[in-house]
């Protein structure tokens, strides 16, 4: 955990070391600990989440106040500890973000939040976007890894056309894979050139749907990668996740445009394959769709 | 065609007028000028509060005991003046009710019932201010005049505390 001294922190938050030192004394935040010579020292992210606060405080009682209540679990916690490059803290912020909401409310409402204020404040091309991405990535399968094994039969292909961990798309789809295998769902997220061998790792899940997920990748790699999963698997409802629907003459009703956020698009999902699901019988037989149709994606 | 006139004439928006730039804590006034974008909002003089704006008929002065509100009437803010009055330190009474502090004192005059329509309103851009008599709202006889208007950044409701003559 990286700490500051008096003058380094006061820089940070713009005012004097006095003025520091007389908010410890009155609010006693932020309350710093004591180097073995006695000096203060103060937690980065707190004082990363403070200056977060200030700026859209209306007195330093309610900053300090929403500072505080951000350490215990909000995402100024989490923004003060990505922007300090802490990647310690961070896990500690979500660690306290779990301590009161569940999983899957920690990701929607402090992890995604929180990654969207830092491209906001600091843009896709910044150090701290790469950071905050990269920890993202890293924070959401560490947390797949952790969830309890897959119950349900059924199974997605889901194809990945994210371009890397720092596409603004990628923590979107790590934190959709994590609602599906929570859900007791066995995803296999693949990327979307990869469409060798494809029919194999089909008949292995016989999956249910297919998710299309990111905007990065062109039209045609999608296509490809739809036409061979459902030349695999049979004429599975194809759902697109963060990726526009292209606008054309025609409407595709078999193409299912999800919502952005993670749980409401599961819930979609699964509302939309369960008449397929009934169907599962039949599917054997289905035709599978002319790629024209699944390129209009 | 018709002989009815194309252009019509409208009254003039109301002019903007200039923010008045106060401590959210001492009410005193920045000599440095505004803070400039991404600078500080501390105030340079107690380091205790937040520069806020308001109109200048509702900037308050030092001796002036106010208190900042959120359009959920959560307060967010108490001057040094308001403190005294109120008898509670600011870190205390921030997220607390506005009415934990003061309550309408007139409830024979349905406009008193406004007190939160009031905050309201002005913590999301009204622009009159408004006055209601208030009182602390466990003490009966004591009487106070609220004077409550627009402030900010964030946009919030100033409410100005002034002794009823």
């Amino acid at each position: 955990m990286r700490t500051l001294k008096t003058s380094e922190a006061a820089t940070l938050l713009n005012v004097s070391p006095n003025t520091l030192r007389s908010w410890e004394r009155r609010f006693g935040y932020p309350r710093p600990k004591r180097s073995p010579g006695r000096h203060r020292l103060y937690v980065e992210s707190d004082i990363a989440a403070l200056r977060h606060a200030l700026a859209s405080g209306l007195s330093i009682s309610s900053a300090i106040s929403v500072a505080r209540d951000g350490l215990r679990g909000g995402s100024d916690a989490l923004i003060g500890a990505l922007t300090s490059f802490d990647a310690a803290a961070a896990d500690e912020a979500m660690e306290s973000a779990l301590g009161m909401r569940s999983l899957e409310r920690s990701v929607e409402e402090v992890l995604l939040p929180s990654l969207e204020k830092m491209a906001a404040r600091c843009g896709h091309d910044s150090s701290f976007w790469g950071f905050s991405a990269r920890w993202a990535g890293d924070w959401l399968r560490r947390a797949m890894r952790f969830a309890y094994p897959v119950t349900s039969v059924s199974s997605l292909v889901i194809g990945d056309a994210t371009r890397d961990d720092c596409d603004p798309d990628a923590p979107y789809l790590r934190a959709f894979e994590l609602t599906c295998v929570r859900s007791g769902q066995r995803p296999l997220c693949l990327p979307v050139r990869s469409t060798g061998s494809l029919g194999e790792a089909a008949g292995t899940l016989e999956p249910s749907a297919i998710v299309i997920a990111g905007a990065y990748a062109p039209n045609e790699e999608v296509a490809r990668f739809a036409y061979a999963a459902r030349a695999a698997s049979g004429a599975l409802p194809v759902a697109l996740y963060r990726r526009p629907r292209k606008e054309g003459p025609v409407k595709r009703a078999s193409v299912i445009s999800l919502p952005n956020e993670p749980l409401a698009a599961h819930a979609e999902l699964m509302s939309a394959m369960a008449p397929a699901d009934e169907r599962d019988m039949e599917r054997v037989a289905a035709p599978v769709a002319p790629v024209s149709e699944v390129r209009s994606a | 065609m018709s002989e009815r006139p194309l252009l019509k004439l409208v009254a003039e928006p109301a002019e903007q007028r200039p923010a008045k730039l106060f401590c959210g804590h001492c009410a005193r006034e920045p000599e440095s000028g505004p803070p400039s974008d991404g600078g500080s909002r501390v105030c340079e003089h107690c380091g205790l509060g937040l520069l806020l704006g308001a109109s200048p008929d509702m900037a308050p002065t030092p001796t002036d005991p106010f208190l900042v509100a959120d359009a959920g009437q959560f307060i967010c803010a108490v001057s040094k003046a308001g403190e005294s009055l109120l008898g509670v330190p600011e870190p205390e009474a921030v997220n607390h009710h506005l009415n934990d502090f003061v309550v309408p004192a007139d409830l024979a005059n349905p406009a008193s019932y406004s007190l939160s329509a009031a905050v309201v309103a002005a913590a999301t851009g009204a622009t009159d201010a408004i006055h209601i008599a208030v009182r602390p709202p466990d003490t009966f006889g004591v009487r106070h005049w609220a004077k409550i208007g627009g402030c900010g950044p964030p946009s919030a409701a100033l409410i100005l505390i002034a002794a009823v003559d």
